[in-house]
This record gives C-alpha cells, structure tokens and sequence, in this order.
C-alpha cells in the first residue's frame, strides 16, 4: 500500500497531527465552562520610556475568561504634577489566552500608581 | 533515498511522493490562497466553540473522503486506501495552513494554544479542499496517468452517478461558499434584501447553474439528455443541487454563528443570498467530474 519511507512518515505525522488537532479542541470544548470575557493587564513599568510629547507605558493584556472581547476599551489613570490625566486603549479582539501588548501615554512621567480600569467590551 | 525504489514491484519512489507532496501543497495554496488572507478567519478561530470547529473540520473531510472516491485517482482504491488518503490529505493541508499562519505573522508566541489550533483547524479546510484537487484534476496528462489511464478514467466516469454529483455539487457547494460565508457581506446582503429581490434571485441562480451545466458547453458540460434515474434530469438535478446548496449555505452560516439572534426573513434572505455562490460552486464540481459517458466524444 504505503510504497516508500517517506509515504509512511507522511501518512504518520498527518495521522498524529490530526488525531492531536481534533483531540485538542475536543478536551477544549469540554473543559470549556464558557466564562465570560476578564480582560487582565500587567503594566511593564520597567520598559516606560520618554517621547518628545510625554511618557509611555506599554502594557500586556490578557483574557483570563473564555470567551474573547470585542472592542475592549481600557483607561489608565494616574496623577502627573498634581494634577490627574487619563489615557485610553483600545483592542479589536481579545481572545482567551493570547497576550496584546497596547501603550498608555501621558504628558511626563506620572508621581504615584497608575491604575488601569475596563471600561467597556462587546460580546462578538 | 532510493532503496524503497530500487525493489522489483513497481512502487513509487521517493521523488515521485516528494512531488506528489509539493504538488498537493501548491493545489492546496492555490484554493486556500484568499482564505489564508481573510480576516474573519483569523478571528473565528477563536470567537467559534471548539465543537463549531471540529463539525467544519468534519464537513471538510467528509468531502475530501467522497471527493476522492468519485474523481478516481490514479489507482483504483479500498475503502481502507481512501481513507489513508484522506487523512493524508488533511495532514498535509494542516501543515501548509499552519506553515501559511506562521508566516503571515498570525501565530506567533504571544498566540494562545487555542487560538494557534482554532487557526490551523479552520484555515486547513479550503487548503485540503485545494490539495484534493491537486490530487486528481491538476495532474498532469503524461505523468501518473500513464500505466494506469485506461482504469482511471473509467473509474471516474462510471462512478459518478447522478448521487455522486449531488455530492460532488456539496463539495462544491462548501469550497466556494466557504470563501464568503465567514465574512460580514452575506449577513449584509440577505438581512438589506427585499422580499422580491430574494424571490427573484432564486430563479435566476437555478437558471444560470442550469445554463452552466447543460447549455453553456464548458468543458464537462452535458447535454440535455435525459437519464434512467428521475434524478439524472436536467431539471431535476439542476433543483437537487441548488437544494443541497442552500442547506450547505445554512450549515456555514449556522457554523460561522450568523444564525444566531437573526430573524427567520434575515436568515432566509442570508441562506439565498450565500445560496447563489454556493450552487456557482455545485455547478463548478459538476462540471469538473464531466457527464461521464459523454465525455469520449470531446476528448477527440
């Protein structure tokens, strides 16, 4: 039937492959508790950097639910000179498990904690 | 490397599958091309349940086993054979998919596991739809036709009975419509569709996919002729495939989540509308299998 090695080591990986593809989404779908969208952000203080105009923060963002977010909307919020600025992201999709890295910019290097809130998601 | 080659039956060698291989990954990239480079794909690896997924994937192979079975490759097959090849098939065409992602910069490390194998999953249909197809109709004449042609082509043609072109019609049917069904236009087209526009383009589509099978005279094309079977009609299968269109038209839309909160005129007005591409498709196929008996006398 198979009339050569390498026939058989096609016939092999596309077999495993298959069995490991189907496999995987099938314990997926049934581990899957269908939790809502839970947008996570971690903020990389130590990459912060200075621009012309101001102070970036770059952020990784990750869904900790089941279910991906469309049009998440985030705010960061932080006191700069005394005074309070906010900056907003915005993300297409979010997906369950995958990382999006956004940035929050504001006027000069913030004095205290910067806070970052969900304001908003859609359902896709 | 050609040990395998060298023994005394007259096997395939090793650079014969190298290009089998490539040439079922080229055919696979030719069809899936525009679905690599579709954006609702990407995203509905991750927005679809893994169920939704695994059913697609079903359909997929389901059409890739009967496809192989009515098109008659180069040797006749068991049915133990053809679902070796199949699963081949698959393989082959998640490899490409998977090879495409990575190198369109959809799968990176930052990718979830789910969202990395919901891509794979989802864009490798169209591609072993592709690869399929490289398997039979994009082979070349002198090449592995050439001990075997006599039994291959009687194979192909006295197997396709007018059930094995309806299924011909599905597979057809699910490669063109899944080029459209993932994206906004159909949702677009059936829910802004007047009642009578939607009456209206039921006719002409049974027209045109009449016209291409029947009367156009493409290449696979058929006379008018009437068959034994009440299904090997012009009229009656012509009806048949535009059925099974639209119910591959519902399956997608429903698999694709665009049923879902619709109203029952919008999802009517989507299943006809994503129907006209769908039955294009049924009548691509079925030109693509020929009118069997009727072939001979063009091949002069």
């Amino acid at each position: 039937m198979r009339q050569n090695w390498l026939e058989w080591v096609v016939l092999a990986i596309s077999a495993s492959g298959l069995v490991g593809l189907v496999g995987f989404l099938l314990v997926d779908g049934i581990t899957d508790q269908g939790r809502p969208p839970a947008p996570v952000v971690a903020l990389s203080m130590d990459q912060a950097y200075d621009v012309a105009d101001g102070w970036i923060l770059p952020a990784t963002v990750t869904n900790a639910g089941d279910r991906a977010a469309e049009a998440l909307l985030l705010r960061a919020v932080a006191t700069v000179d005394g005074t309070e600025e906010e900056s907003e992201a915005t993300i297409d999709f979010l997906p369950p498990g995958t990382d999006v890295d956004v940035s929050f910019g504001f006027s000069a290097e913030p004095d205290g904690e910067v806070t970052v809130q969900t304001i908003g998601f859609r359902l896709p | 490397m050609n040990e395998a080659s060298k023994q005394s039956e007259p096997d395939i060698s090793v650079r014969e599958t190298t290009r089998d291989m490539v040439r079922a990954a080229g055919g696979g990239l030719l069809i899936g091309l525009p679905l690599l480079f579709t954006l609702e794909m990407w995203s509905h690896s991750f927005l679809l349940p893994s169920w939704k997924i695994v059913i697609l994937l079903g359909m997929g192979f389901v059409v890739v086993v009967g496809y192989s079975a009515v098109s008659g490759f180069r040797r006749d097959r068991t049915w133990g054979q053809l679902l070796i090849d199949s699963v081949e098939t698959m393989g082959i065409a998640a490899v490409v998919a998977a090879a495409a992602m990575l190198l369109l910069g959809r799968i990176g490390i930052e990718t979830g596991l789910r969202d990395a194998v919901g891509k794979i999953a989802l864009e490798m249909i169209p591609v072993a739809f592709g690869v399929s197809l490289a398997g039979s109709q994009l082979v070349s004449p002198g090449d592995d036709a050439e001990e075997e042609e006599d039994e291959g082509s009687t194979l192909s043609d006295a197997g396709v009975g007018a059930f094995g072109r309806l299924f011909i019609s599905a597979g057809g049917a699910l490669l063109f419509a899944l080029t459209v069904a993932p994206t906004e236009e159909p949702v677009l087209l059936g829910v802004e569709a007047e009642w009578w526009l939607v009456l209206l383009v039921i006719p002409a589509t049974l027209l045109m996919t009449f016209a291409i099978v029947f009367y156009a005279d493409f290449r696979g094309g058929r006379s008018m002729d009437v068959g034994d079977s009440p299904m090997d009609h012009p009229i009656t299968e012509t009806v048949a495939a535009y059925v099974v269109s639209l119910l591959v038209s519902l399956l997608l839309l429903w698999a694709f989540g665009r049923t879902d909160g619709a109203s029952w005129t919008a999802i009517v007005g989507q299943i006809v509308m994503l129907g006209i591409v769908a039955s294009f498709g049924a009548a691509a196929g079925r030109l693509l299998v020929g009118g069997g008996e009727q072939q001979p006398q063009e091949a002069a």
